[in-house]
Order: structure tokens, then sequence, then C-alpha cells
């Protein structure tokens, strides 16, 4: 198993935001590469630059988990390219991991709220 | 999972790199539509993506087991390593193919052979029980009992949980295949349960069919249902006469089932009475009872014998014991001495194979330090190191493995064609025992990865500058295990002597044994012996009769010039008890050993008369009381006198089956001593007697030829002669004195003699490896040294002499040792295997030794030292 044991915990904060963004994204039906990285930029407003050098490593974890399963399609203009698709799995694995996504949030807004005392 | 993303890796980085072009693609129509040129857009694209081989790599490395990928690149690059030195990779794999073959063949044997020979439950407490005489320590009638006998000791021992009594004797068997000579063992039918085997076809016998009135049964061996009956399955239910037995066949028994060794087993019934006190045919066997040893249990029957022995006098000799022995004793006997002496020696074969190796290895690892030490100096972790340097040892250990197991299984048919068959159970099969194979592979392989770790645990602990600059070659004095390699050596050079003296000493004292002089001339000599069933056996005048006639139709067999009749070989005979009346005899000649002649023997083997005359026709024909002495019973019996005419008195011959009244008996003549102990002991005194004297029912006869030609090929014809006579008297197969001979008595010597020889010879064969491994390998570090030496004008001359003088330190190091270890382990390997080595076979078989070791240490030291004198000097400065 190639997981790093040595990430910290940045690292591991971060690589599991971008699964979970890619994920989401997947939820609106099947895209490619240049297509998530595109949704996820828009719908952050252009805060959250996806790193190619990190996207495409990342699909092929979630591909090799089963969370998201791939084929090869025909693009908005006629070229080749590589489709993802959300898996049942990956439809799982988006849920809970949303969940315990906003409860991270909560939490740290919860401790980031000006004390009222 | 894992492993199907590992093999198929390559295949995902094709299938990633064309996506990463396919975003190239789409990223380029974008940048177009925004405006860019397609030169400029394209760029801008892969900018943006970045470095693909980066994403690609980390994607693979992602889909990679690294242990995996590591063992791939190893094996691959091992193989390439070890396919670039042949001579050393076939040497070490073939080194430890021998020494892994050698330990288990040997193993096996002694394993099959003397520890585990039989096929039977609770083999280990099985015993023999003979009635000993305690004057002479020799066994009371061979240690067969009478029946009355061996039903007292069964029923009144207390020291035994199951005792079984056998009879064994050949009988003509008469089946609807024709009729045929058969060894037939009466037991008591519990012997099938002590024995604990399965039958392998039908049933055993039981007490219910040895009982008087049951319908008389028979048991096949294995062997003879396959040879005499061709292994049919309906043998079952058929009847075969067996003597004068019409018997069913009832069962057939498994191939090393072999109690007795006989063709079949009848069942037996001890009653009182049913056969003569002195028809001693009866063997006595048991279980020992559990917290007996052999020692109370001997106690315990001597006692039994002794009660028995006051009741009969007669029976016995004057002073009865009762020896319960192991049975592995008695069918091994001497041989498992020959054994251990073969181990001893393979074990040492497979220490000088591990040194062999591990010196090998060692030399190589020395000249690959410098690669070592640029490998840590580009970053190879310890680790990685150690599990390449792992790699390629385990692929040496893996090929002298798969060599060894070869060679193990080829052994061990040899050593079966080899075994000579008198020395071992007949129930023993010689097969390859997997521990011993496995303890040998293990022993083997760990030497071989341990010693192959060197080289990487020398690099990681090196200081790396100091590696790098020592720049592998030409500083002779760098390297740090030389004192490890030497010793080496000299440990090989020492052990392969002790096996040279050993196999030296076999040789020669095997030649002695072959060229001892018997007392008569074995060439040309040719017998037969004729048998004759116990239940029709006509009387004694019937009997001398046959054989008239028998020596009759032998001499006119062609190619025989004479046939006589005697009792036994040359090297055998009756031992008996033999005084001069009125006169104590010595103390060291109490017994005698006896033959029965006919007036045609002594002149036929060519026994050198020495005084007095031998027999006449009518003393044979008379049955007189006149003997014929050997030249060491009359020193010993009669010392200054004259003993012709004198009387000798053979007391023994009162009893069955002689019976005579007069046992006094006039000495005629002496002749000449023969080996009548056999060919390598000194002979006993010897008489020979008139062939009438005894019914020779119970003493049987041969008849001896001498032929003009080759006797061999007389035989046949000697053998259909003698049937003709009376074709309801059983001949077994005729042999030739020299085949005999052979047999009985080169057999094991020539197996000790080829085994120790092969051994050695390829210990020597190791040490010329080894010993040429570390010349050629310290010359090569030297190289420079000597070139420079050349170039200041050494001549070639001087630079060999400097390199053979390095080689023969190591050589006289290790003879010196040898000689010293053979001093004290030569004594017992010499003494287990031949029994008294004269002090000048010692001497020159070790002289002869160390010549040859010494002779191969040179050349191997010479090889080395030659191509040195004669490199030019510039090329050798010129080489890295």
């Amino acid at each position: 198993m190639p997981s790093r044991s040595s990430a910290s915990l940045d690292a591991d904060l971060l690589q599991g935001t971008l699964d979970l963004l890619v994920l989401q994204t997947l939820q609106a039906g099947p895209a490619h590469g240049h297509t998530i990285a595109h949704v996820i930029e828009h719908r952050s407003d252009a805060l959250l630059q996806v790193q190619h050098g990190s996207l495409y490593p990342a699909l092929h974890r979630l591909e090799d988990r089963g969370w998201v399963a791939s084929f090869w399609g025909t693009s908005e203009n006629n070229r080749k390219a590589r489709y993802y698709r959300l898996t049942p799995a990956g439809k799982k694995q988006l849920a809970a991991r949303t969940t315990r996504w906003q409860e991270l949030v909560a939490a740290v807004n919860r401790v980031l709220k000006p004390i009222t005392e | 999972m894992g492993w199907r993303r590992f093999l198929r890796r390559a295949w995902w980085d094709d299938e990633r790199t064309r996506e990463l072009e396919s975003y190239i693609d789409l990223e380029t129509d974008d940048n177009i539509a925004r405006g860019m040129s397609p030169d400029d857009a394209r760029a801008a694209a892969r900018r943006k993506l970045g470095n693909t081989r980066r994403i690609r790599e980390e994607i693979y490395s992602m889909n990679t087991i690294r242990l995996v990928e590591w063992l791939a690149q190893d094996i691959r690059y091992a193989a390439r390593v070890l396919r670039r030195s042949p001579g050393f990779t076939v040497a070490a794999v073939l080194t430890l193919a021998l020494g892994i073959g050698g330990v288990t063949v040997i193993y096996s044997a002694l394993r099959n052979i003397l520890l585990d020979p039989f096929p039977y439950v609770k083999s280990d407490r099985m015993v023999n029980v003979f009635v000993m005489d305690a004057e002479t320590g020799s066994r009371h009638h061979g240690g067969a009992m009478g029946q009355d006998e061996s039903l007292d000791l069964w029923e009144q021992q207390t020291v035994f949980e199951t005792v079984v009594v056998s009879s064994t004797d050949s009988a003509v068997m008469r089946a609807a295949s024709g009729s045929d000579i058969v060894a037939v063992t009466e037991m008591t039918p519990n012997t099938f349960p002590y024995l604990g085997v399965r039958p392998f076809k039908g049933r055993v016998f039981t007490e219910d069919d040895a009982r008087p009135g049951a319908a008389p049964v028979v048991v096949l061996a294995h062997g003879a249902w396959v040879d005499k009956f061709g292994g049919r399955d309906d043998v079952l239910g058929q009847i075969v006469t067996v003597g004068d037995t019409a018997r069913t066949i009832i069962g057939v028994m498994p191939p090393r089932f072999a109690w007795q060794a006989p063709d079949m087993w009848v069942p037996l019934t001890l009653r009182r009475g049913a056969t003569p006190p002195d028809d001693h045919r009866f063997w006595y066997q048991a279980h020992l009872a559990p917290g007996i040893t052999l020692a109370e249990a001997s106690e315990r029957m001597t006692a039994i014998a002794q009660r028995r022995a006051e009741l009969y006098p007669d029976q016995y000799p004057e002073r009865v014991r009762v020896d319960v022995l192991d049975l592995r004793y008695r069918v091994v006997g001497r041989f498992s001495n020959v054994l251990f002496t073969l181990l001893g020696a393979v074990v040492l074969l497979l220490f000088i194979a591990c040194c062999n190796v591990a010196n090998m290895l060692l030399a190589r690892a020395t000249t690959r330090e410098r690669e070592m030490n640029l490998r840590v100096a580009l970053g190879g972790g310890r680790l990685r190191l150690m599990l390449q340097l792992l790699t390629e040892s385990a692929l040496l250990a893996l090929g002298g493995a798969l060599g060894g197991c070869l060679l193990a299984w080829a052994g061990i048919n040899a050593v079966a064609a080899i075994l000579p068959r008198q020395g071992v159970a007949y129930e023993v099969e010689l097969r390859l025992v997997p521990e011993a194979l496995v303890a040998s592979l293990v022993l083997a392989v760990v030497t071989t990865l341990i010693v192959g770790l060197v080289p990487a645990w020398n690099a990681s602990r090196q200081d790396l500058v100091s590696g790098m600059k020592e720049s592998g070659k030409g500083a002779g004095a760098g390297h740090t295990h030389g004192w490890i390699r030497q010793g080496l050596v000299v440990a090989e050079v020492a052990i392969s002597l002790v096996l040279l003296l050993g196999a030296g000493v076999l040789i020669r004292s095997f030649a002695t044994l072959v060229a001892t002089d018997l007392g008569v001339d074995p060439a040309g000599i040719a017998s037969v012996a004729p048998r004759f069933e116990r239940n029709d056996e006509p009387g004694i005048a019937e009997r001398h009769l046959y054989y008239a006639e028998a020596l009759a139709r032998a001499r006119t067999v062609p190619g025989v010039t004479d046939a006589a009749l005697v009792s036994s070989w040359p090297y055998g005979g009756w031992p008996m008890k033999a005084s001069r009346p009125g006169v104590e005899p010595p103390a060291d000649a109490r017994r005698v050993i006896a033959s029965f002649s006919d007036e045609h023997y002594l002149g036929l083997v060519k026994l050198r008369p020495i005084r007095g005359r031998t027999f006449s026709p009518a003393d044979i024909s008379s049955a007189a009381h006149v003997i014929v002495i050997s030249r060491t019973l009359a020193t010993r019996y009669f010392g200054q006198d004259d003993p012709l005419g004198q009387y000798l008195d053979l007391p023994d011959l009162a009893k069955a089956p002689a019976r005579l009244t007069d046992t006094r008996f006039s000495i005629i003549g002496i002749v000449e001593d023969v080996r009548n102990q056999g060919p390598s002991e000194v002979p006993w005194p010897g008489i020979y007697l008139p062939t009438t004297l005894t019914a020779p029912g119970n003493t049987p006869r041969r008849i001896v030829v001498r032929t003009a030609g080759n006797a061999a090929s007389v035989v046949p014809a000697l053998e259909r002669a003698v049937r003709a006579v009376d074709l309801d008297v059983a001949v077994r197969p005729g042999i030739t004195l020299e085949d005999a001979l052979k047999r009985s008595f080169h057999a094991q010597p020539r197996f000790s003699l080829v085994i120790l020889t092969a051994f050695a010879a390829i210990g020597l064969a190791l040490v010329a490896v080894g010993v040429y491994g570390v010349m050629a390998y310290a010359v090569s570090r030297r190289a420079q040294e000597f070139a420079i030496r050349m170039a200041l004008g050494a001549t070639g001359e001087d630079v060999m002499r400097t390199v053979v003088r390095a080689g023969l330190v190591l050589l006289g190091a290790g003879i010196v040792i040898g000689l010293v270890v053979s001093q004290m382990t030569n004594r017992l390997v010499v003494s287990y295997v031949v029994m008294d080595p004269a002090g000048a076979d010692v001497l020159w078989s070790g002289l002869g030794a160390v010549a040859v070791i010494a002779l191969v240490g040179l050349a191997a030291c010479l090889i080395p030292a030659r191509r040195v004198s004669r490199m030019s000097p510039m090329m050798a400065l010129r080489q890295d």
C-alpha cells in the first residue's frame, strides 16, 4: 500500500479535501479531468486553484479505491477524453465525507467563534 | 487489488499518458478560443499542467509494490552479474550441489540401513535371543534352538512382551507353473500381529490356521508372487505343493515385508517332542517388555537356560549364557562402522564445500567493494544493497540446491547399485530421507546467504571516501578479510588431506585383501550344492550313492578336469572342540575348524601337503577314523612333537549328527593352512575328516570342480548335470569360488572404498578450485604491484616465485594441520573400516596423499602465477 504514513495533518486534510471536491463535482454527471478542474475553480469563484500535478494522481487514487470509474469518451469539442463518473461506493463515500467535512467545519467555527463572556 | 494494479502498472502508465495528452489538447482548444495562437496555446497548456513525467511517476509509484519491484530488478541484475563470470558461478553452484547431494545420500543410506531398516511396528524393541557358549563367546548352534528348548524358553520367560519362533528352510515347490526351489519360513502365527504389517492381498494366517487338522495354507512374499506367479491376481485360492504338503495360497505380503527373507510363510505350531532335541533350527525373537533393558533380559534368560542345561547337560556346552540383542545389531553389525565413517567423511566434504563457496564469495566481495562504495555514495541504502547481494547469493544457492537435489537422486541410485546386500537387512529400501535433504540444503543456503552479505555490510560500514580512494585494485595490503579466506583454504587442504589419507589406506588394504593368499588357488574352481528335502531323506548309504553319482556326472561336464566332495568352501567349516587324548589343549586353541571331504578334494584345491599322506579311497569308503591336520594345528597342539600317527579327540562328534562311539582320530598327514576364518583373518587350526563319517543330510556337501578354462562358463552345464542325477533333489544355483569370495568378503570393503575414494576425489577437486580461486584473486589484486616490479627489473620468474611462495605457505599449513588431525581421526576411521592396516601401508598412502594434494595445490597456484608473469607491465598498469 503506497500510503504516506509520514504525511502531516495538513497534507492529509488537503488531500482529503481535493478528493471530496472531485467526488462532489462528479455528482452532477460524468466529466473529464479538464472539466473537473474548471468546475472546481468556477464554483469556488477561482479561490481554489486545482494543481494538475495533484489532480491526476488524485483521480487515479479514487479510481483505484473504486469510488469513481473511468471510460474514454468524446469531449464537447470533439476531442477524445477520459471521463470519470461516480460509482455507488463513491456516492456513499461522498455523503460520508461531506458530513464529516461539515462537522469539522462546524467544530472549527465553534472554536473560532469570538468568546462571548 | 494491489497485485492486479501492480501487474498492470505499465498499462496504467500508458493510459495516464494518453489522458494527460488529451488534457493538453482540451486546454489548447480553450486557449485558442481565448484568442491565442495555436503554438502559444499549446505551450500555455503545457505550462499549466506542469511536469507530466512527475505526475506519471507519482501514479506509477502508487501502483507499484516497492519490495517486489526491487526484487525483480535485483534478480535481473544478479543474473547478469552471475552470467558475466561463468567460471565463478559454475564452480560455486557445483560445489554447493556436491556438498548437498553427498550429505543427503550418505545420511539417507545411514538412516535407511541402520537407524530405521524395518517396516515393522516397535522395531526398536525387537530382539534376537541366542544361546551362547560362555567359554568361547560363540553362539551355540549358530544361535538356533531346538523345538523343546524354544518352548521352554518361551513358557518360562518373564522379560518379553511377545515371543515369536520361526524356522526357515528351502523346499521344492510344485505349482501349476512348474517346480522350483523356494525358501519357506515356518513361523508361529502370532508373528504377523507382532510385526504389524497388513497383507498386500488376501489375508495372513492366524492361530486357527495353525491348529492341528486345519487346512494347510501359505502366504507369499511379494517378490515370490511377482517372480514365480507372474504377479497375477488369481493366485489367491490356488493350491501349491510345498515340500510334500498341498497348501492354499491365502495372501501376499507387501514388498518390504521380508521376515526371515523367505519366498513364503507357513504356520508353525510348537509341540514338545515334535523334532529331535538336536535339530537346531528354530529362531527365537521377541519384543522386549517395557522397562526391561537388554542386559536385564539377558541375565534373566541366562538363568532359565542354565536351569535347562542342568536338566539336559548333553545338549549344552559346559558354560551357558543367553544373549538378548537388538535385532538391528544382527542385521547390520559391522557395516554400521563403515556407514558412520562415511557419514563423517561426507560431513567433512560438506564443510569443504561451504568453505569453498564462502571463500569464492569473499574473494568476489573484495573486488566489488568499490562497486558497493559507489552505490552507497550515489544514495543506495544499506537495506537496498543487502537485498541485492542477498538476491545474488540466493540465486547461487538456488542453483546449488537444484543441483544438489539432482545429485542426491542420482547418488542414491548409484549407492543402491553398489550396496553389498549381505551387509544390510532384506527389508532395507534405499530412498532419500527428506529431512537430510532439507538439512543440508538449509546449511548450504544459509552459508551462502550469510557470506554473501559480507560486502554489503562492509560497504555500509566503511568510510566512503577512503573506500573510493582505495581504488579496488593495486592496494594489495588493504583487504580486510584476507585472513578468513586464507584460513578457509588451510582448513580445506587439511580436511581433504584427512579424506585422502583415509581413501589411501582403504585402497591399500583392499588391494591387500584381494591379493590375500587363501591357501588354495581360487581360479578355475566352481561348485554346486544339492539340497535334500528333510522329509523324504533317504538313508545315509543312499545319500552317499547320490553324491558318488553326482560326482561322476560332474566329471563328464565339458571343461571340468576334476570333481570332489566337501562340506564347505575353503574359507569356512565347522567349529568343534579338539584335544590330544590325555593332554590338556593349549588355552588359545580349544577349537578347530573341520571340513568333511573325499579323497579328491585336497588335491583338487591344490592344498600343499607338508608331511604324511592325504585320504586314500579306502579311507573314505570305510569311513576310517583318520584325519589330515593343518600346519597351525600341528604347531599349536603338538609343538615340537611329530603329529603323524598320534591321535586327536573330537568329542563333538559323539553328538548328532555323527553319533560316533569312538571320537579318537589318527593323524595321517599335515597340509598347509587355509584362511578358514575369511581372507583377512588369522586361520584357526583346521582338520579334514572323511566325508563318509556323518550323515550328509544335516551337513550339506558341495560338489567342487576344477575347470580347464573359465570356471563361470561351466556353471550352467554343471548345474544341469547334477540336477539330472535325481530330479527330486533340488540344486542351488552354482557359483565360482572367485565370485563367492567377492560376494562374501570383497563387496563391503569395495563399497567403502568406492565411496570414500569418490569423496576424496571430490574433496581434491574442491581444494583445487579453492586454492586457485584465492591465488588468482590475490594475484589480480597485486597485478599493478607486480607490473611495477617487473618494470623496475624483476623477471617473470621472480614474480612467479613470489606468488608460488604465498601459495605454498597456505598448502604447507594445511598439510601440517591435516596430518595432525589424521593422526587422531585416521586411527579411528581406519580401524573402523579395515581391521589392521599395516604400518607401511599407512606410511605410503600418507606420503601419496600429501604428494597428491601438494601437486594439485601447486598447479592451482601456478596458473595465475604464470599469467601474471607473462603480462606486459604496461597492460597491468593501465588496468583500472
